[in-house]
């Protein structure tokens, strides 16, 4: 269609030529991938690009992708390096015990198999052939050691493992974890692609430097390091001991570091230099979309969220009724539309990508917009003029969006000021648990391992924010955090979520407006079978394979 | 034999032409005129906007139009109306800390130039290590104590430059304090604030206000890189430094959304610079009586 609009208005003869002839190429090629696509018999998982298979997946190939960070503090040490840009690298050569599908199902990793005996008790049976990229075998004393090292490397901080009484091998190649109080998030938290449970080679571990473990790898996961030149690229290597060698069809993935200059990562994408991308800003997204590349599947993995403090300037907003106030004023279709150029979702506090659980829908409270509601509870509330700040850290890309909430917020007659402040500021107030400097505090989620963690530093009293003592709004809210801390089924695990997504809607004890992906993943027609996963790791690159 | 009488030439004709060329400073009425036009366009886009800046009154990103005359922004709001009042805001900021940084900068100038002895070493090594220190550094400092807002931003500006303003003057009372009517001041037994007011600083006068536009143009410049860092105008205020920090990615789609605020801190540079090169033009014609 677009090349049909460029012609009307091209009075050039020899372009129209051009054109012709180029459209007939392109309907002529369309119909012989077309014709070919439907002989693929192993179209690759929810590909958005499957349509130009030839004949299945080709072997071989390195894939350029370009990213604007690299491995930070901690380099490639998979106990050390915890921010997400050394993670999703990490991701890709170390094993879990087990993963997490697309629908948030737990799957076999490291793991063969596995039985959750009871809530306190879990057991895997390992995989049998397992070898590290240096040859090594994986065995059961790797997988004990990685987590007891685990545990003494992250002390009281260690999600999974706090209540951890042992970890044995009960039979041979089994290994059972018992814990002393129900554990059920365990499962969840050793899954996740971008975290820290991954299964190191012991011996290698301890005899490498502290600084080798940062700049060398020994894991037993599809890629291994090839060489890392840091400001320029990273180069992994197709691991020839990986376990299921047949499913990687790449030769290696090389790493393009651009730095923080997105707008450099645009133009390596529109000059054909690299043959996957992702972008931290919607807009890049959507210009490199423009130019012909395929964007991923929204992976909402990041809820923006605004931090109540009710207690803040003499509890403006202590009463229910302003915050629902507050929350019925939001556009929340306008805020994703203007804000994130449309590539925004709605969220809970637990991100969409937690596709688990249900997402916000109609009949969730205070979500649909209503001014007029607005005004009235306020004015039930007694409250008039109301004049709130929002304080947010000034990197942010979201500031659009934070003028589109004071703009739907003045329709109901609530001043929201906003204040920008160093990144290192807001920083402070959820990792040290410093004060709110304002009534609201705009916070950039990612999305955690399990979805109850979204809740516990802010609702759990003594939490980092925690600023809910002893207001009644928040009790049902506690009640059910606490039902889900012990919960071990599942499924009412699942439905405990959703009541209590629901019951922080209603009762508004954080604002989330909308969610975007933590990252836009975006590639060029000569990448297959690749697409983004909820978590943002990347993980479906072990499927990928690139045109030669 | 017929004699023609010749008509007298005019010879004072031409060069009285190119005198008043000459006489005319350029640079002061050009830059004065920049500055004024800016304010004028944002006093009455700021009373009388084309559209509500603070709404998102039209599309995402449209082109120009006639109701939008430089299209709209990423959240529908009328890119003109905002970057005019980006200029008024320039304008006013520039301004209010030039004029802040020259009455600090002045008083303890004139006072350290006058006093000499330890206070005048005491307080020009202040300025010294003052000036030695990074401006945004001290700058950025002084926004984390006194925080975000307007009024908060001229007076870290006003701060920032009053060192410059206090070593420029000093300079000059060094010379003036030894003329003739000074020491017949001292003299007659006027007392210092007077000899201060009445003689040193308005002898002074011309001097502070070539670097009072001068601190003006460099409080445009920080002001737009402090905004840039989001540390300078907050938004929804329309600042052209934010504009152009928050716009960077349109560079490709929409470059209007760029050109626009970049071309307001341009001018105001410009404007600032030529009205103090005029200044300072005019100050050299006053004092030796050569017009250069």
């Amino acid at each position: 269609m677009k090349s049909n609009q460029l012609l009307e208005k091209e009075d050039n003869k020899e372009m129209r030529k051009l054109a012709s002839g180029v459209l007939a190429a392109a309907l002529l090629s369309g119909a012989l991938l077309t014709g070919c696509s439907s002989d693929d018999p192993d179209p690759a998982p929810t590909s958005a690009s499957s349509d130009a298979t030839t004949d299945g997946p080709q072997s071989g190939g390195t894939l350029i992708w370009g990213s604007r960070s690299e491995p930070g503090n901690g380099g490639l040490d998979p106990f050390v390096a915890e921010v997400y840009r050394g993670t999703a690298i990490i991701a890709l050569i170390y094993d879990t015990l087990v993963t997490k599908d697309d629908n948030g199902v737990i799957q076999p990793g490291i793991a063969a198999s596995y039985t959750q005996v009871d809530g306190k008790t879990y057991q895997f049976t390992i995989r049998e052939g397992v070898k590290f990229g240096d040859g090594s075998d994986l065995t059961v004393s790797d997988v004990i050691w990685s987590f007891e090292h685990h545990r003494e490397a992250k002390g009281a901080g260690d999600a999974a493992l706090a209540k951890l009484e042992s970890i044995t091998e009960v039979t041979p190649g089994v290994v059972e974890f018992k814990f002393s109080d129900d554990n059920p998030a365990f499962l969840n938290n050793i899954s996740r692609a971008t975290g820290d449970y991954f299964i190191v080679d012991q011996q290698w571990y301890e005899a490498a430097s502290e600084n080798d473990r940062q700049i060398s790898v020994n894991g037993s996961g599809p890629f291994t390091l090839e060489a890392w030149e840091q400001g320029v690229e990273l180069r992994l290597v197709k691991n020839s001991y990986y376990w299921d060698t047949e499913r990687i069809h790449l030769d290696g993935i090389t790493f393009k570091i651009t730095g923080d200059d997105e707008g450099a990562l645009l133009a390596l994408v529109q000059q054909g230099a690299v043959d996957a991308a992702w972008f931290w800003g919607a807009e890049y997204a959507q210009q490199a979309e423009d130019s012909g590349w395929t964007r991923g599947n929204a992976a909402y993995t990041s809820a923006r969220s605004l931090w109540i403090d009710p207690t803040f300037n003499n509890g403006a907003l202590s009463d229910v009724r302003v915050r629902q106030a507050i929350s019925l004023a939001i556009d929340r279709e306008q805020v994703i539309s203007l804000g994130t150029a449309g590539l925004g979702g709605i969220t809970f506090v637990t991100p969409p990508a937690f596709t688990e659980l249900a997402a916000p829908s109609a009949t969730t409270p205070n979500y649909t917009r209503n001014v007029e509601q607005a005004k009235t509870l306020l004015a039930e509330a007694g409250v008039s003029d109301l004049e709130i700040t929002l304080t947010y850290g000034t990197n942010t890309t979201d500031v659009s969006a934070l003028e589109v909430i004071a703009q739907n917020l003045a329709d109901a007659g609530i001043t929201l000021k906003l204040n920008g402040v160093p990144y290192a500021e807001v920083q402070n107030v959820f990792t040290t648990g410093a004060p709110f400097m304002s009534e609201l505090i705009y916070v950039v989620g990612t999305k955690a391992a399990d979805p109850a963690a979204a809740y516990t530093s802010w609702l759990t009293d003594g939490g980092l924010v925690s600023h809910w003592q002893n207001n009644p709004d928040a009790e049902a809210a506690k009640a059910l955090l606490a039902q889900i801390n012990v919960e071990t089924d599942p499924a009412v695990r699942i439905d405990l979520l959703n009541q209590l997504n629901a019951e922080v809607a209603d009762k508004v004890l954080i604002l989330t407006p909308y969610a975007t992906p933590l990252a836009y993943h975006l590639w060029s027609s000569k990448v297959h079978g690749y697409q983004t996963d909820p978590q943002d790791g990347r993980v479906h690159l072990r499927d990928a394979w690139i045109e030669q | 034999m017929n004699y023609t009488l010749k008509k007298p030439q005019d010879d004072t004709k031409k060069p009285q032409t190119k005198k008043r060329f000459q006489d005319v400073n350029v640079s002061l009425i050009a830059g004065i005129a920049i500055i004024a036009g800016l304010t004028l366009l944002g006093v009455v886009m700021t009373f009388w906007p084309l559209n509500n800046p603070s709404l998102s009154l039209g599309g995402r990103l449209e082109g120009p139009s006639a109701r939008f005359w430089l299209g709209t922004d990423d959240i529908g709001r009328d890119t003109f109306t905002r970057v005019a009042q980006a200029a008024l805001t320039g304008v006013a900021v520039s301004i209010a800390a030039a004029a802040g940084a020259c009455m600090v900068g002045a008083v303890i100038g004139a006072f350290t130039g006058y006093v000499s002895g330890w206070p005048d070493k005491v307080i020009m090594r202040v300025v010294d290590a003052l000036l030695a220190i990074p401006s945004i550094l001290i700058v950025l400092i002084l926004r984390l104590v006194l925080g975000t807002g307007v009024w908060q931003l001229v007076l870290a500006l006003a701060f920032l430059y009053s060192p410059s303003v206090v070593r420029v003057i000093r300079s000059t009372v060094l010379v003036t304090r030894r003329s003739d009517f000074v020491a017949l001041a001292e003299i007659a037994g006027v007392n210092t604030p007077s000899i201060l007011l009445k003689y040193l600083l308005p002898n002074s006068l011309p001097t502070l206000l070539v670097q009072g536009a001068s601190v003006g143009s460099n409080a445009v410049v920080l002001e737009a890189v402090l905004s840039y860092l989001g540390q300078g105008i907050q938004p929804p205020q329309p600042s052209a430094g934010r504009m152009l920090y928050e716009y960077t990615k349109f560079m490709q789609t929409s470059p209007m959304l760029l050109i626009a605020p970049a071309m307001v801190v341009f001018l105001l540079t410009v404007g600032w610079n030529l009205t103090a090169d005029g200044l300072q033009r005019a100050l050299l014609i006053t004092r030796s009586g050569v017009k250069k």
